[in-house]
Formats: C-alpha cells, sequence, structure tokens
C-alpha cells in the first residue's frame, strides 16, 4: 500500500473507525494508540484492503484483533520460564457526547446513557452491538470479524438488546425522577 | 420502557468521534518512516506526535557516547516547554551512573510540576494529566556497542519505574500506577523519557527510580523490606536492577494529598468492569479444572496449524510462538517441566484468553516417542462451548 492508498483509506474510514475504538475503549488515548496501531498493521501487513468488498470490514477486524490480544488474558498450570503477563488495562468511564445532527432526535443525555450501558456489556455482547448499530456491518461481516458463526452473532444480538432494555429502562426512568 | 431499541441503539451509536489531524499526519509521517527504513516497523506512543518529524530532519550533534541531557532529551522529543522546564533551577541534573556486566544505566535527571509538558495526556474520565513527575535515563552497552532501537533486531526491554519506600513495588509502580514513556537511540545510547503523576507528595519517604531488565516488575531484581518499607537492589539478580534514589524537595511533600492519591489509585484498580471480568475468569477456571493431561482431548481440540517442534537452548530452555485467529503469543518452557512428561501424552503449559471460552486457546507441549518435543495449540471443543459459554 502506498502513501496516496493509506491517505484515502484514512479519509474514507478514519473516522467510522475511530469512533468504533473510542466507543470500545472509552478514553482517546487508547483509542488513538489502537487507530494508530490498525493502520500501521495494515502496512505491516504489506496489504491493501479489497475495495471490491467491503474495506472497513477489513479494517475493523484488524482492529478487533488488535484489542482482542491487548485485552488477552494469560493463566498458567506451572510456573515456567518466560511466561508473558497479562496486558489488560482497565476500562474506563463514561465517553464524552459529541452528539451528531442525526442524534438529536433523542436526547444527548439519553444517548450517553445508551453508550454507557453499551459500553458496561460483556465484550462477547458489546463487540456484536457496535459493530452492527455504530458500523452497520451485515451479520455475516460481524462473524467473519468475531470467528463465529452468523446465529451466535444474532444470538449474541438478541441478548444484548434484552439487557440493555432492562438497564435502560432503570436508567430513563432515574433521569426521569431526579 | 416500550421505546424502539433498534432505533435508540442506531441513533446513539452515530459515529461521533473523529480522530485528530495530527494523529492521521503522525501515522502518513510513521508509514513514510516505515518506507526509508525498508519496512522496519518502529512504534512509539500515539501520544508522542511529531516524533518522526524530527527523527527524519535535523539532530544536535554529539560526540560519540556523550550523553544529551534532560534538555536535549526533551527537545529531541520535540516537547519545548519540557526541555524548558528541565533548564529551570529546580529541576535535577543527576547524570549518577550504575553499571553492571552487560549494560551502564545512567539517571540524568528529573522535573516536576504542572503543565510541565507541550503534550499533557488525558485520564480515562478524561481529566488533563497535568502534574507530572519527568524522569530521564539513559542506557548503554558497558562494550560500547550501539544499543537497537524498539523494533530493531537484538532489542532488549527494560522496565523504568518510580518506587516509593513503604509500598510494595510489585504492587506499585510504573505499569500500575500510569506510567508513560517515549525513548530514542542516538549515537548508539538508549534514551528513556519516563512519566508519571507527580511524587513530590511523597518527597518525605525515599522516592525511587529502577531501571530492571524485562517489559514489567520483576521480583527478583529487587528486595522489598516489609518492615522498613524500603527497597534495595538484589545484587545476586542476573540482569540489571539499576536502583537510584530521587532527592525530591521535602517541602513539597503533602500526606493529605499523597493518601487521596493512594485511595484513587487503588479505587482505579477495583472498577465495576473488574466484577465482569472476575465472573468471566470464574467461567474459564471452572472449565480448567476439569481439564488435565488425561483427558485433553475429551475437553479440546488440536490446532494443526499451531504444531511445531521445539529444540533446547544450551541452558534446556525451549521457546515457542504462535498465531491463530487474529492472537498470537509465545513463550518458554524448561526441560524440568518435560521430567513426568509420558510419552506421546501433551501437557499443559497454560492458556490464554479474550473473551471467554470460545477464544480461549491452552498451549501444549509433547515428548514424543522419539524424543522429540513438540508444542501446540488445543481450543475448547464446540460442543463445550454450545453448553458453557452461551
Amino acid at each position: 500500500m502506498n502513501d496516496t492508498e493509506l491517505e484515502a483509506c484514512i479519509h474514507a474510514y478514519g473516522k467510522d473507525l475511530y469512533s468504533f475504538l473510542y466507543q470500545l475503549t472509552g478514553n482517546r488515548q487508547e483509542a488513538d494508540d489502537l487507530y494508530q496501531d490498525t493502520f500501521l498493521k495494515l502496512l505491516e501487513l504489506d496489504q491493501r484492503p479489497d475495495f471490491t468488498r467491503n474495506p472497513k470490514s477489513w479494517l475493523l477486524t484488524i482492529a478487533v484483533q488488535l484489542w482482542k490480544n491487548r485485552r488477552r488474558k494469560y493463566g498458567w498450570r506451572q510456573r515456567i520460564a518466560g511466561a508473558p503477563v497479562s496486558m489488560d488495562e482497565p476500562l474506563s468511564e463514561i465517553p464524552s457526547n459529541e452528539a451528531s445532527p442525526e442524534q438529536q432526535v433523542i436526547s444527548a443525555e439519553e444517548a450517553v446513557l445508551v453508550r454507557e450501558a453499551v459500553r458496561r456489556l460483556p465484550d462477547r455482547y458489546r463487540l456484536p452491538v457496535v459493530l452492527f448499530y455504530m458500523e452497520e456491518l451485515k451479520i455475516a461481516e460481524i462473524g467473519q470479524i468475531l470467528h463465529i458463526p452468523q446465529g451466535t452473532v444474532k444470538s449474541r444480538l438478541h441478548q444484548a438488546k434484552k439487557i440493555l432494555e432492562k438497564e435502560l429502562e432503570v436508567a430513563f426512568d432515574e433521569k426521569k425522577h431526579g | 420502557m416500550k421505546r424502539n431499541m433498534d432505533e435508540l441503539l442506531k441513533q446513539s451509536l452515530t459515529p461521533a468521534q473523529s480522530p485528530d489531524p495530527w494523529l492521521n499526519q503522525h501515522i502518513l509521517c510513521q508509514a513514510k518512516e516505515m518506507e526509508t527504513m525498508t519496512k522496519k516497523t518502529k512504534r512509539i506512543p500515539a501520544a508522542a506526535a511529531g516524533i518522526c518529524i524530527l527523527l527524519l530532519g535535523s539532530v544536535t550533534a554529539l560526540a560519540a557516547w556523550e550523553h544529551l541531557n534532560p534538555a536535549q532529551v526533551a527537545e529531541h522529543l520535540e516537547d519545548t516547554e519540557l526541555a524548558e522546564a528541565f533548564q529551570r533551577e529546580d529541576a535535577l541534573y543527576l547524570d549518577e551512573t550504575q553499571a553492571f556486566s552487560d549494560y551502564k544505566v545512567t539517571l540524568l535527571g528529573a522535573a516536576a510540576g504542572k503543565d510541565l509538558s507541550s503534550f499533557l495526556a488525558e485520564d480515562d474520565q478524561g481529566k488533563t494529566l497535568d502534574d507530572m513527575l519527568y524522569t530521564v535515563v539513559a542506557i548503554e552497552k558497558t562494550d560500547g556497542t550501539p544499543m537497537p532501537a524498539a523494533g530493531d533486531a537484538g532489542y532488549e526491554p527494560f522496565f523504568v519505574s518510580s518506587y516509593i519506600s513503604g509500598l510494595n513495588p510489585a504492587q506499585y509502580n510504573a505499569m500500575t500506577m500510569g506510567g508513560v514513556y517515549q525513548e530514542f537511540v542516538q549515537e548508539g545510547i538508549l534514551y528513556r523519557l519516563f512519566e508519571i503523576s507527580n511524587l513530590e507528595i511523597f518527597a518525605d519517604r525515599t522516592v525511587y527510580v529502577g531501571v530492571s531488565t524485562g517489559t514489567f516488575y520483576d521480583s527478583e531484581a529487587y528486595s522489598y523490606d516489609e518492615a522498613s518499607g524500603l527497597l534495595s537492589r538484589n545484587e545476586s539478580y542476573d540482569g540489571v536492577n539499576a536502583l537510584f534514589t530521587l532527592p525530591l524537595d521535602t517541602a513539597k511533600a503533602d500526606a493529605e494529598a499523597a493518601n487521596a492519591f493512594l485511595e484513587n489509585l487503588e479505587a482505579s484498580w477495583h472498577s465495576s468492569d473488574s466484577v465482569t471480568e472476575i465472573e468471566e475468569d470464574a467461567e474459564i477456571t471452572q472449565w480448567y479444572a476439569k481439564v488435565s493431561t488425561g483427558n485433553l482431548t475429551d475437553y479440546a481440540q488440536l490446532v494443526e496449524s499451531t504444531v511445531q517442534e521445539c529444540t533446547a537452548d544450551e541452558d534446556g530452555v525451549y521457546a515457542y510462538s504462535w498465531e491463530y485467529e487474529g492472537a498470537s503469543g509465545s513463550g518458554t518452557f524448561t526441560e524440568e517441566f518435560l521430567n513426568d512428561a509420558v510419552p506421546g501424552e501433551p501437557m499443559m503449559l497454560g492458556y490464554s484468553y479474550s473473551d471467554g471460552l470460545e477464544d480461549l486457546v491452552l498451549e501444549t507441549c509433547t515428548r514424543n516417542e522419539d524424543s522429540s518435543v513438540t508444542f501446540a495449540l488445543y481450543t475448547p471443543l464446540l460442543v463445550i462451548l454450545e453448553t458453557s459459554a452461551e
């Protein structure tokens, strides 16, 4: 991939990728690092996105893999030389609300509550939700990115919505009364 | 609540965050550098925007092996405000060297205070980290050969950290206290600028700077005396374990602020997300408890693509590395580990996972009938996943 192609890729998908990473990490510093690492990985792989398919999905595949690798936890049955140590970083609290015009249909405050609730979901539910609703990927694409069957993507989305519905009912109610 | 969840999620999650323009420029700059370096990757923290511009530009020429001073190090990293701070009277110029068999470590200096840097970071809550302690160290080889830069062959990681007397360094170190660093190699010397919250509030205790071999804190490198709270070098440690004392201004000690700092820090280690992780960990632990060398294939399946023959080095250490579905790992095990091995039966080295059972991988090694040793990954069987993970 040459500089022009990279620039075009950043221009076309930078915002989507960054929003995804920001929702995933909840803080700019980590989103910045992952954003940079995703594009550098792209260069390192010395491949160009397949523009005949969905290049955004391809970029998100790299980003998800980098994110998962960062959060990978290790357990060891016995003490062995050079065992890796957990690279977990604590998740942060609430992302700031930078409402787009489209978001004005619901209140900015409600949007924050929703994003907050999504961030609290375990990764197995959070990733499909963000990829589906924020990145507008198809179920099949999400399955490919997360290496899970399409049926599992659907069931996780369904499960996630049930959890969110319950959580948001309480959150919206509290907001209303207090 | 009878709202349309799909609509609510779609609207709330509309992409609205853009990267800073400098970040995109930085990536393009990195790409150019990678091209120049014939595809050799050299990563630096995103916070150090603009560094690569300087790397490609002119650098103050100094005589070989002479150290840069802390202000020059900050200048090299294009942090002009920090360079100025290092030139103020209250900055510490130390230039203390400790030598080890292969390396020499020099504590060049430190500066602490508010708004000292041009690149102030934010914490997880978006609060600007403006009151920081900046420490500069130099690491060089005793035989005079140049230090490799990060990403170069032979690069050896070092853990640079502040420590505070009375606080166990295994718990309170650069990694747990949110320290970050930038580094570069010039004239064969590795310079590292390390920053952490301003520890002057602890100036009535001893504040140390440690430089040790490895990526993480190594409790073998230092001895911590619980009774006195003092830290010392482990003289028999096989590696670098430099330990300096930072002569901070005791007038700046603030017991109340120090207590508040520790309270906040400890609270951050017990965030609500930890609860979820503990629950997820329990699921893994329960599954792992069922698996043993004898019944491994009842619970997991071999990942053929990861099978590799391992050869012990002269110290009897076997090294392996693997890549599988975007995840990767590496490690070593020793000859002793195989003492009880039954030929042909895989022994479990350990496991790692990100989400849960569905992406867990089990690392194994096997002594074969012909005495060769192979490494391989196993993944939990799908039938187990269906009942356990979903």
